[in-house]
């Protein structure tokens, strides 16, 4: 953990910082196949004659 | 109000002090407003459902960053370094079970409170009266230990200011804005307040790199050998990149975390701004908002943390006032007294911020859950009287929270209180929460033991810990989630399969496709 990689910065600091860009992408893929799932909700409530207003 | 503050300062103080009555000022300005926008239960308890994804992302990122995150992770990192750091990145991973598991279909689903989620398949009084109980523990908990560091801070913000008048003051204030402005000058001031702490935590954040000419490997590189006085009053040298200076049981940090990552999406007062949206989507969003925020704040604990460890050092922070001082005195140093008083206006208005957020959860818990579903069966016999039973609660909740940190004082170590909140909120609301929406069998039974059990569990473990029983403790470790929180699972498991009833099978068809397609859901007023 103490291996330095670049300059002074430590493994064990950009094992950290990469856990916010983990998050981040984790966030990004949910919102991407969320949004996948918004097409199917839409045309499934359409098929049953509910109008979806989004 | 104002002459509450006013006591025997130094004439050079005053800058932090206007800045702190301008905040004031701005809040309540906005409290009117929505005072005179807000009639009926929906614009009190959901601020209308009207909120944008972007002002509720903020929202969010002001109910939950706290002054013990700003301040406390900043000194922390100061003091010793790396393990500092580590509390950040719990924080924001932390929202990614808030994004997959609770928000769209808990706005769905519901209408104020979590326990609606619960009572819309399950038998809605033993429910309800048991989810009420464990949401007034996590937030009454929670206010508790942020009234206390807030009557802590501002007596050494303000010089002459004493602790019970910033207690009083800070109890006020969060009363007033609830009693009058309920949910929309709630999140009003929670966006402002995180428009204040990213501000200000960019510019410090700037004036750090700037004394490192903008050169991020020089600004590292001072980093690798800091100087402080060891405890026998010898002089130590240490890399502040390496792990484990402080934190020395890793089960302590795995328990932490675990209390972190299942707490998020179980605090009921980060919940509550879900409903605050007009559908599942803007909920999604927010999320997503609130996520680029929290994350981008505790990134840059990086700069001012570390940045006050080399530029100041651990003994320079030891001796002007300590930890939680480390952020506003970094802020003396680089940008002289102004702006000190602006970081110290920012700390100020994180707590109210906070301290709101947790007083209006209380108070819908109680109207809503306890009083007119438990009480009055789910019938309002009276109109308005929900409204007015929170309003009432919310200046009770007040009053004991201004009670309990004076009685307690400022010497008191709160912080177990928060790990309270957090196991709480893991451990009897997140499992209940997670099997009614995706459980079939689970039942009325399965909620009430889960949530008793979670309850139970987190407080008997606490009182065990070392936090209490200091070095006769009976639990070894600082934070109960490691072991409430299977426990809590367990119960609810455990007390599902044990109950003959078997739960309706329409109901939970009919809650999937309401948290699904938000089909039912309720929809935001009219103009």
């Amino acid at each position: 953990m103490q291996q330095k990689v670049w300059g002074d910065v430590n493994i064990a600091y950009l094992f950290a910082l990469s856990q916010f860009f983990m998050a981040w992408i984790l966030a990004l893929i949910y919102v991407i196949a969320a949004t996948g799932w918004d097409r199917s909700e839409r045309s499934l409530l359409a098929k049953f004659g509910y109008s979806s207003e989004h | 109000m104002d002459f509450l503050f006013i006591t025997a300062t130094a004439a050079s103080d005053h800058t932090a002090l206007w800045m702190f009555l301008v905040f004031v000022a701005a809040t309540l300005i906005i409290t009117y407003f929505s005072a005179r926008h807000s009639s009926g239960a929906s614009a009190y308890f959901a601020a209308g459902r009207r909120i944008t994804g972007w002002q509720n992302g903020l929202a969010v990122a002001g109910d939950y960053m706290s002054a013990a995150s700003f301040l406390g992770i900043a000194g922390m990192i100061a003091m010793n370094g790396y393990d500092g750091f580590l509390y950040s990145v719990g924080f924001l991973v932390a929202y990614l079970t808030v994004l997959f598991i609770v928000a769209e279909p808990l706005r769905n689903a519901g209408k104020y409170t979590m326990a609606d989620v619960l009572a819309y398949r399950l038998s809605p009084r033993p429910v309800r009266a048991a989810a009420s109980l464990s949401t007034l523990t996590v937030s009454i908990f929670y206010m508790i230990a942020q009234m206390v560091g807030a009557g802590v801070l501002v007596r050494q913000l303000i010089p002459g200011v004493t602790y019970e008048v910033a207690v009083v003051g800070v109890g006020l204030l969060m009363v007033v804005y609830v009693v009058f402005g309920g949910m929309l000058a709630t999140t009003w001031v929670q966006i402002i307040k995180a428009v204040l702490l990213m501000t200000g935590s960019g510019f410090l954040t700037v004036l750090v790199l700037r004394e490192y000419q903008f050169d991020i490997g020089k600004f590292f590189s001072s980093l690798s050998a800091i100087s402080s006085t060891g405890p026998d009053g010898e002089k130590i040298v240490r890399d502040f990149l390496t792990p484990g200076l402080i934190f020395k049981n890793p089960w302590d940090q795995i328990s932490l975390g675990m209390a972190l990552l299942f707490g998020t999406a179980g605090l009921p007062h980060i919940l509550i701004r879900f409903y605050t949206v007009p559908d599942a989507k803007t909920a999604r969003a927010s999320v997503v908002w609130a996520m680029i925020i929290i994350g981008l704040f505790y990134i840059m604990t990086t700069f001012f943390g570390f940045g006050a460890a080399s530029l100041m050092g651990p003994d320079y922070v030891a001796a002007h006032g300590g930890t939680n001082m480390a952020a506003p005195e970094l802020a003396r140093k680089l940008g002289g007294e102004i702006f000190f008083a602006f970081i110290s206006a920012v700390a100020f208005a994180t707590i109210l911020a906070v301290v709101a957020g947790l007083t209006i959860s209380a108070s819908t818990s109680f109207a809503h859950d306890f009083f007119t579903n438990v009480i009055h069966h789910g019938k309002e016999h009276q109109a308005g009287a929900e409204v007015r039973v929170a309003r009432i609660t919310a200046f009770v909740v007040g009053a004991l929270g201004i009670l309990i940190a004076i009685v307690l004082g400022p010497t008191v170590n709160v912080a177990f209180l928060v790990g309270l909140a957090f196991a709480v909120a893991a451990s009897a609301n997140l499992p209940v929460l997670v099997f009614s929406i995706f459980w079939k069998r689970f039942n009325t039974a399965g909620a009430v033991t889960g949530l008793y059990a979670g309850l139970a569990s987190s407080i008997i473990l606490i009182l065990l810990s070392p936090d209490i029983m200091k070095e006769h403790a009976v639990f070894p470790l600082k934070n109960p989630a490691l072991v409430s929180i299977p426990i809590g699972f367990l119960a609810a498991i455990i007390g599902t399969l044990l109950s003959k009833e078997i739960p309706s099978e329409d109901k939970f068809t009919e809650l999937q496709v309401r948290a699904n397609t938000g089909l039912g859901a309720e929809k935001a007023t009219e103009h």
